[in-house]
């Protein structure tokens, strides 16, 4: 009953929210017209692959943007938790508008490069199921990265370190990439590593899921 | 009135943000002490050449430039984003104006990012002369780091008078921090959410480095504040068009000052 109104509550919030909503278009869209720089239809499948999954252009760009929305979303009311006798309602929505904002920007991000590709014709130079796993991949660092900033929100108790701490770590573990030490964040930016071929997705969903546990773990002893 | 300001300045933001620029520059200056030290001949090298914002073979001053737009507004942003939600703004605006607020705000901000990473510039450059020596850099010698007219500003400058080009360099690093710190000011005024106001300035330097990416000037000279606030950038850099994005934003940012000190003086007066 409670996950039920919980799921409403986040839906009805997010349509509610007009604002949200266009911020994530302008963020996909920046971030979109970004990766398609440069496309053109002579590009091999390979390079194509690589340009519009251009790790740096991600960590300079697209997680700081995803960053901004799940911590600008972080907003909850002690209420809630003092109406439903639990903590377990706030946990809920953090986790789900942190899976709605997520998952919104992905889906229109993916669609502005779709509109790139189509445009410069090299839509069928793409590997289309390589391309879709690594949206997946992509899908799942971005929930790991935004709920390792909740976290951290919720243990910290500021918004600002959040974001600092999180994407210090991004860029590091980016450092080492760049150095050759594939790291599992940027795991979608490579066609094929080693982590990958081990099953970098079953890692990822791993660690979100230990993240999320932890969350609520320390939404419960959060000072309101 | 700016004494006001100044001291209500928070001590735990100022020091959150000057402990995590020295961390960066202390990791750039760590890894480039590792590398003069495997190196058989050190006479090549000199501070001028090794310094954070000139380090062209790491990732760390990559690092560093981007993030100082949002290092440098946390101290200023914080406060008055606090101000505004406990409605002190208001009691100020009322007994001493809009505008004086306003501007008292923003030249505490500008002050704060322009020496919190000016100082960490400054503690960086200083800190590579106990290291290497005090050696003009050469032309031949020195091919290796690249600096030419398309990357440098006032490259005559540097193989003449090193130092002068490098305090200039962090002057206009400093100046740049600090007009980030007040955009990110002067957005508060407009802003209800606090950790939107404070990455005010960074989100300026991704929409700016997003807009050279696509909307390129003529030679591709860029106009990101991440590329010419380095003293060696790696893009064709030009003085004039650093003039012209400094101007604007100066312009923007009083702007934004005036229209939201009136605003919120309208409000408290009603």
């Amino acid at each position: 009953m409670l996950t039920k109104a919980i799921v409403e509550q986040t839906w009805r919030w997010f349509l509610w929210h007009r604002r949200w909503q266009l911020w994530l278009v302008l963020a996909a869209a920046l971030s979109a017209s970004l990766a398609c720089h440069g496309l053109h239809a002579s590009l091999s499948g390979y390079a194509l692959q690589n340009t519009v999954f251009d790790r740096f252009q991600f960590l300079v760009v697209y997680f700081p943007l995803c960053l901004v929305a799940t911590l600008t979303t972080d907003t909850f009311r002690g209420l809630d938790a003092a109406a439903c006798g639990t903590r377990a309602v706030l946990w809920g929505q953090r986790v789900l508008r942190l899976l709605v904002t997520q998952t919104a920007l992905l889906i229109w991000w993916s669609l502005f490069v779709l509109g790139g590709l189509l445009w410069t014709h090299s839509l069928r130079f793409l590997d289309l199921g390589l391309a879709g796993r690594t949206v997946l991949t992509l899908w799942l660092t971005q929930l790991l990265v935004s709920s390792c900033a909740e976290l951290l929100v919720a243990t910290l108790h500021s918004r600002i370190a959040a974001f600092l701490i999180t994407w210090l770590a991004v860029a590091g573990l980016f450092a080492l990439t760049v150095a050759g030490v594939p790291a599992l964040i940027f795991a979608f930016a490579t066609v094929l590593t080693p982590m990958r071929a081990a099953g970098d997705q079953l890692i990822l969903l791993g660690l979100t899921g230990f993240v999320v546990t932890t969350l609520r773990w320390a939404t419960a002893r959060e000072a309101l | 009135m700016s004494h006001l300001f100044f001291r209500r300045i928070e001590r735990r933001p100022v020091l959150l943000s000057f402990s995590l620029l020295m961390l960066i520059s202390l990791i750039q200056y760590g890894q480039s002490s590792m590398q003069i030290a495997k190196r058989s001949s050190v006479f090549h090298d000199s501070p001028y050449t090794m310094w954070l914002s000139m380090d062209q073979f790491s990732f760390i001053p990559i690092l560093f430039f981007l993030l100082v737009p949002l290092l440098a507004a946390i101290p200023g942003a914080t406060l008055i984003a606090k101000d505004r939600q406990t409605r002190f703004t208001q009691q100020l605006i009322l007994r001493r104006g809009g505008m004086r607020v306003a501007w008292g705000y923003l030249v505490t901000s500008f002050l704060l990012g322009a020496v919190l990473v000016g100082g960490t510039l400054l503690i960086n450059f200083f800190g590579f002369f106990l290291l290497l020596p005090n050696l003009k850099p050469d032309f031949f010698l020195n091919l290796n780091i690249a600096v030419m007219s398309q990357d440098t500003l006032w490259v005559g400058l540097y193989y003449t008078h090193p130092l002068w080009h490098a305090l200039a360099s962090i002057l206009l690093a400093a100046t740049w921090s600090g007009l980030f710190a007040s955009f990110a000011t002067a957005m508060a005024w407009f802003l209800k959410n606090r950790f939107l106001t404070v990455a005010a300035g960074l989100l300026l330097q991704i929409g700016l480095m997003a807009a050279n990416l696509l909307l390129p000037l003529p030679v591709h000279v860029s106009f990101v504040p991440s590329d010419f606030m380095r003293e060696s950038a790696g893009a064709t850099l030009s003085g004039a068009v650093v003039a012209g994005v400094t101007v604007i934003v100066v312009l923007v940012v009083a702007g934004l000052t005036m229209i939201g000190g009136r605003v919120r003086a309208y409000e408290s007066n009603r």
